[in-house]
């Protein structure tokens, strides 16, 4: 898992790779087979859309790969979900043992090893992979304050990052109140300079250097204008001086912070049971020392801290990012005071507050006006060209799909039915069901007058059918799809097809 | 409240009226004549319309005048209700407090823990618990805890007579005070290691004199009966904690926590809990209403020398004035209670804070 | 219920959601078996309503008063209960009492008059919250903070207050229940109607011309009854242990005789601890005899609540 530049980033780079990853359901009435064999390739810099009707299983694949399907009733029964070259499903099997016996089905957890792969997962979570949800307006914490719910995730993830920046800043004060005062001359005197607020690189790049000169830099090149830029600057200049009244104490906070963080990434990779044991004890010991309710009342009594000033001055420049008006005001808002779309803004800002690699989205346009779908889709579009996040972008809407993905997948059932580039496949539909889809939707260009539907309803996944899920509804289904399940079959370049009225070879990456 | 606090008193007025003999039974003997009984009436106010009475009534309410008790009474007719007062608030106030206490204590952390773990051993057996002290009659199981304790140990009053009119203990003017064993009045324990009751909470007092024997077995006596009360209220609010934070679990907001890579126990400490306080605030008046009804209940078992026990010797005496007033204490304290909920419901919630 | 919306007029109106009832009532039978502590709590509950209503039919003496036996084998039984035995089921108590006679007898007392109570709360309950949520206005603002203020005295001392000012009599009893209980119900239901008038079937069924009164009577007092079924079968149990209380405390209208389970027990608990420890059946049995009850009542609430929860209506 290396950084990424932001400028370059290799197209052809598999981020996550999903492998036959089955999800189910114990309940009362049987076992739901929510998601079986679903298997997708992501590649670097890429939008790649899920999309099916209700109950198909697209949200239960999102929820799998971040593993946050609600441990009774569901289960992640098999699968392997590869992010680099490290499989984060690890031990999976052996997190339960599902006995069936008659009609009762017991599930035996193995809690350790379960609590365990919690730990782990909760590294990769909001750092490697984000989330953005359905609904804006419940996403957010009602009693907290918006500053207070980005800082959270900026705390947890980033605190070394934080806490370097604020010793720059500590150790360039001066130098920072110079160049403070330098900017604020300049708007009467020398107001091109102003005007495009690159035109400081130089000087940035002449006085300071570090984590405080990459700060610097991405102020300039957002250039959200002086009065924010100055803003920015008095909190650097605050947070310095308050590093410079304690230096050792955070200093030794930086120290154990950077030991952290290697461990968090030899952690990722280990192996071997018993180290990774050891690692997780030190781990979660220095996480009862980040408190994160305590880090919620010093927000609210203003506590001066250069954690939560760098933090919050992170959190400031990640609401302009996403184009939010009055930015710092909206800091010490509570959510029920904002509307949909900013809300939505700002939830998007959380999930790529730690510039994870991948951005899953469920329906994130679902519940907002259009014109507010369209803002928020731009906002994605332009974070993901600028930091080559990957997207999976899961909807029901192919307009959507259209607009922004660059592959997408059509799931069925629990099954992906196919794979490709989104104009082949939206131009070149394959599969029975996705030419049914594509054909249901009113065009401009040919009014018919009746609009076409697929007859038939989704199938119960407590008892689906046999062979292919889709042969009930399909107009073109024969003898085998009611008995085999079809495989992935490669049908032209990067087209992958699961259906039995194609004949090829047999492709697992896809 | 305003309206709510009217209304409150106007249900005491009415019973303090409803039977007019009653009322003036303190001058029973006096009263020999139709126009004896007409001029205690006009002293009394009692003639006029009801409004006219209404307002007298709040007058004197408020200003504390509130009679004197009934010729009845076991220990001396005609003390001002008003010292009575403040001679039984204190008791209950405590016994109240630190059952209040003792079922928030249990109620949040099992509740939290019930619900989390959901459908699993102990969330059966916490609902089976909260069940089980919810049916229990809350006298027969104060009687059997007394039943447990006393014969074995000094740490309950021996007094467990119910107060019939045949001549008990006096024990309204008595309580244990520090480790001698002996019963002292409260009035008079100014002579015992100092204590002049500057607050009359016997806890409170002892602290303030640094008298910790005396604490500690203040401590020891209040134990039972709170553990009691404390109990049974929490059967009630143990089932409203856990389904409230069940609701709070399945909000969006849970979700978006989780998948920040928020550990699970954070999770619960900083998102679940705080919102799951909210909706428990609205139910706690109602729920100190039935917290007060078992004070009563336990004090009367226990002989605690509160206003449970003073309002249940006052009806076996007749002494209409005490019933009003501990009526009207009881519901003046709810009142204030579900104040104090309101305030801290807006505290935590800022959704609500508009108001 | 969608086939309400269309049979505004017609007779068949009637057949049509009664069946539709029909049907609602057997699923949630059938939901109820599942749970194994709501079947236990039904079973026991009917048993208990089954000795109320013939029990004293079984039981020698007056149906109201226990039976008083004053020689047994020669020994005066007055201050020495018998322990439990053959021909004493439960024991005798203190006065000479048959304790079986006498729980039986009080099963009848305790469980009419709980019902009584409730029933009376329920539909003064149903009466005044529909108006109030069906009305709103200053209309809803009376009732609620009427209801408020007598929520605010806890029950126990409103009932001794009413009980030794008024009278002890059985009706004082009944009248301080009611008017104690009467404010949880009319919240539950003006908590219902809010909802369900907000529904579209009943906003057509006002575009169709239908009265005020018979909206509330045909849509929605049927289905906000449902709150109401838990919330009564809860508080049966809460009613019986209330009036046991009031009349364990020598408040009510018992006199020692009366076959009442709160009175039994006072019988045991005047003569002290220490004769109660001697003759522990005398309190232990009446004690689990209504624990047993209230309990299976609140299995049962529990268990309607579970089902009746419409998040669980697929």
């Amino acid at each position: 898992m290396q950084e990424i530049s932001t400028d370059k980033f290799n197209k052809e780079e598999v981020v996550l790779k999903v492998s036959k990853l089955k999800t189910q359901f114990f309940v009362y009435d049987g076992i739901v087979k929510a998601i079986e064999d679903v298997s997708l390739t992501l590649h670097r810099g890429e939008v790649l859309g899920i999309v099916g009707e209700t109950g198909c299983g697209k949200s239960v694949t999102a929820y799998s790969i971040t593993k946050l399907i609600p441990d009774p009733p569901g289960r992640i029964v098999s699968g392997q979900i590869f992010l680099g070259n490290l499989n984060i499903l690890r031990n999976i099997d052996k997190e339960a043992k599902i006995l069936t016996d008659r009609k009762r089905v017991k599930i035996k957890r193995n809690t350790r090893l379960i609590k365990r792969n919690e730990l782990f997962f909760n590294q990769i979570r909001g750092k490697y992979i984000s989330m953005i949800f359905q609904e804006p307006m419940a996403a957010l914490n009602p009693v907290y304050t918006i500053e207070d719910q980005i800082i959270e995730t900026l705390v947890l993830h980033k605190r070394s990052y934080i806490l370097e920046v604020a010793q720059g800043a500590a150790k360039s004060i001066d130098k920072l109140i110079k160049f403070r005062q330098t900017m604020e001359e300049d708007q009467d005197i020398n107001p091109e300079k102003v005007a495009d607020l690159r035109e400081y690189k130089p000087d940035i790049e002449k006085d300071f250097q570090g984590p405080l000169k990459e700060e610097l830099f991405k102020l300039a090149d957002s250039n959200k204008g002086t009065v924010s830029f100055l803003k920015h600057l008095d909190l650097l200049i605050e947070e310095g001086k308050i590093y410079n009244k304690k230096p050792q104490k955070y200093d030794r906070i930086l120290n154990l912070d950077r030991q952290m963080d290697n461990l968090r990434v030899e952690l990722l990779k280990e192996t071997d049971e018993m180290k990774v044991n050891s690692m997780e004890k030190k781990l979660a010991n220095y996480s009862k020392k980040i408190n994160l309710i305590k880090l919620s009342k010093q927000l609210k009594r203003n506590k001066k801290d250069p954690i939560i000033l760098e933090a919050r001055r992170e959190s400031f420049g990640l609401l302009e990012t996403v184009n939010i008006a009055d930015a710092y005001g909206i800091l010490k808002r509570y959510p029920h005071e904002l509307s949909g779309g900013m809300l939505q803004r700002v939830v998007i800002s959380i999930a790529l507050a730690n510039e994870p690699e991948i951005l899953i989205a469920d329906e994130p346009t679902t519940a907002l006006d259009v014109t507010v779908q369209a803002q928020i889709l731009e906002i994605m579009r332009q974070l993901q060209k600028n930091r080559g996040t990957s997207i999976i972008l899961i909807t029901h809407d192919l307009g959507v799909i259209a607009e922004m993905c660059d592959r997408v997948a059509v799931m069925y059932a629990g099954n992906i039915v196919e794979v490709g580039n989104v104009n082949e496949v939206f131009h070149n539909p394959k599969h029975p069901y996705t030419i049914g889809l594509l054909s249901s939707i009113p065009r401009i260009d040919n009014p018919d007058k009746k609009l076409k539907s697929i007859p038939g309803t989704v199938p119960n996944l407590i008892n689906p059918p046999n062979g292919c899920r889709f042969n009930p509804r399909c107009p073109m289904a024969f003898e085998k799809c009611r008995i085999d399940v079809p495989v992935h079959i490669e049908v032209s370049p990067n087209h992958v097809v699961a259906c039995h009225l194609f004949n090829g070879t047999e492709v697992s990456d896809y | 409240m305003i309206p709510v606090l009217l209304g409150v008193v106007a249900i005491t007025f009415a019973l303090a009226h409803a039977n007019i003999n009653l009322l003036i039974s303190e001058y029973e003997g006096r009263i020999h004549t139709p126009q004896a009984r007409a001029a205690v009436l006009a002293t009394l106010h009692l003639n006029g319309p009801f409004i006219v009475q209404y307002l007298y009534y709040i007058g004197a309410l408020f200003t504390g005048q509130w009679g004197f008790t009934a010729p009845l009474d076991p220990y001396g007719g005609g003390r001002s209700v008003l010292s009575v007062f403040e001679m039984r608030f204190p008791p209950t106030a405590e016994l109240a407090l630190v059952a209040t206490f003792i079922t928030i204590a249990l109620s949040i952390p099992i509740g939290v823990l019930s619900a989390v773990r959901k459908d699993r051993p102990v969330d059966h057996a916490t609902r089976l618990l909260a069940l089980f002290f919810v049916s229990i009659p809350t006298f027969w199981f104060a009687y059997l805890v007394l039943l447990a304790v006393s014969p074995v140990s000094s740490l309950v009053p021996h007094f467990l007579r119910l107060n019939y009119p045949t001549g008990q203990i006096n024990y309204a003017q008595y309580a244990f005070v520090g480790n001698t064993g002996q019963l002292q009045p409260w009035v008079l324990t100014g002579q015992y290691s100092g204590l002049t009751r500057p607050t009359g909470f016997l806890l409170v007092d002892t602290l303030l004199y640094g008298d910790i024997p005396a604490f500690l077995d203040g401590l020891k006596h209040l134990f039972y009966p709170a553990v009691v009360v404390g109990l049974t209220s929490f059967g009630y609010f143990v089932r409203f904690m856990r389904s409230s934070m069940l609701e709070t679990l399945g909000q969006d907001y849970i979700r978006t926590a989780k998948s920040k890579g928020i550990p699970a126990n954070y999770v619960i400490k900083k998102h679940a809990r705080r919102n799951s306080f909210g909706p428990t605030t609205t139910i706690m008046g109602l729920f100190f209403a039935g917290l007060l009804g078992g004070v009563v209940v336990v004090e009367v078992i226990y002989g605690w020398p509160g206003m449970g026990t003073w309002l249940y010797e006052a009806a076996i005496y007749d002494d209409l004035t005490s019933i009003v007033v501990t009526t009207f204490i009881f519901a003046i304290v709810i009142v204030v209670a579900n104040l104090i909920v309101d305030v801290l419901y807006a505290y935590l919630d800022p959704r609500v804070r508009l108001e | 219920m969608t086939s309400e919306t269309k049979n505004i007029k017609s007779g068949g109106a009637l057949s049509r959601s009664l069946r539709s009832r029909l049907e609602s009532f057997k699923r949630t039978l059938y939901f109820l078996t599942r749970n194994p502590l709501a079947v236990f709590g039904l079973s026991v509950t009917i048993f208990y309503v089954l000795v109320a209503i013939f029990g004293p039919f079984f039981v020698p003496g007056n149906p109201n008063y226990m039976v008083q036996i004053l020689q047994y084998k020669g020994k005066y039984i007055y201050n020495t209960p018998l322990p439990p035995s053959a021909r004493f089921p439960f024991g005798t108590t203190f006065g000479g009492y048959d304790l079986f006679n006498g729980i039986v007898k009080g099963a009848r007392t305790d469980v009419f008059m709980a019902a009584i109570i409730v029933f009376i709360g329920a539909i003064i309950g149903i009466i005044l919250g529909s108006i109030a949520g069906y009305k709103g206005g200053i209309i809803d603002d009376v009732i609620m903070r009427t209801t408020d203020i007598f929520l605010s005295i806890p029950f126990l001392v409103l009932a001794i207050a009413m009980l030794a000012i008024l009278g002890r009599t059985l009706e004082i009893m009944i009248f301080a229940f009611i008017i104690v209980w009467w404010p949880t119900y009319t919240r539950i239901i003006r908590g219902q109607v809010l909802t369900i008038r907000e529904l579209k079937y009943v906003e057509a069924s006002k575009a169709a011309g239908a009265s005020s009164l018979r909206i509330i009577l045909r849509h929605v007092i049927p289905n906000s009854v449902y709150p109401l079924f838990v919330q009564a079968s809860l508080d049966f149990g809460n009613v019986i242990l209330g009036f046991a209380t009031l009349n364990w405390l020598g408040f009510g209208y018992s006199t020692q005789n009366l076959a009442e389970w709160g009175s039994i027990m006072s019988l045991a608990t005047i003569q002290g601890t220490s004769a109660v420890f001697k003759y522990s059946w005398t309190l232990l049995v009446p004690g689990i005899v209504i624990l047993i009850f209230v309990l299976s009542l609140n299995f049962l609430g529990d268990g309607l609540r579970d089902v009746l929860d419409p998040r669980l209506r697929r």
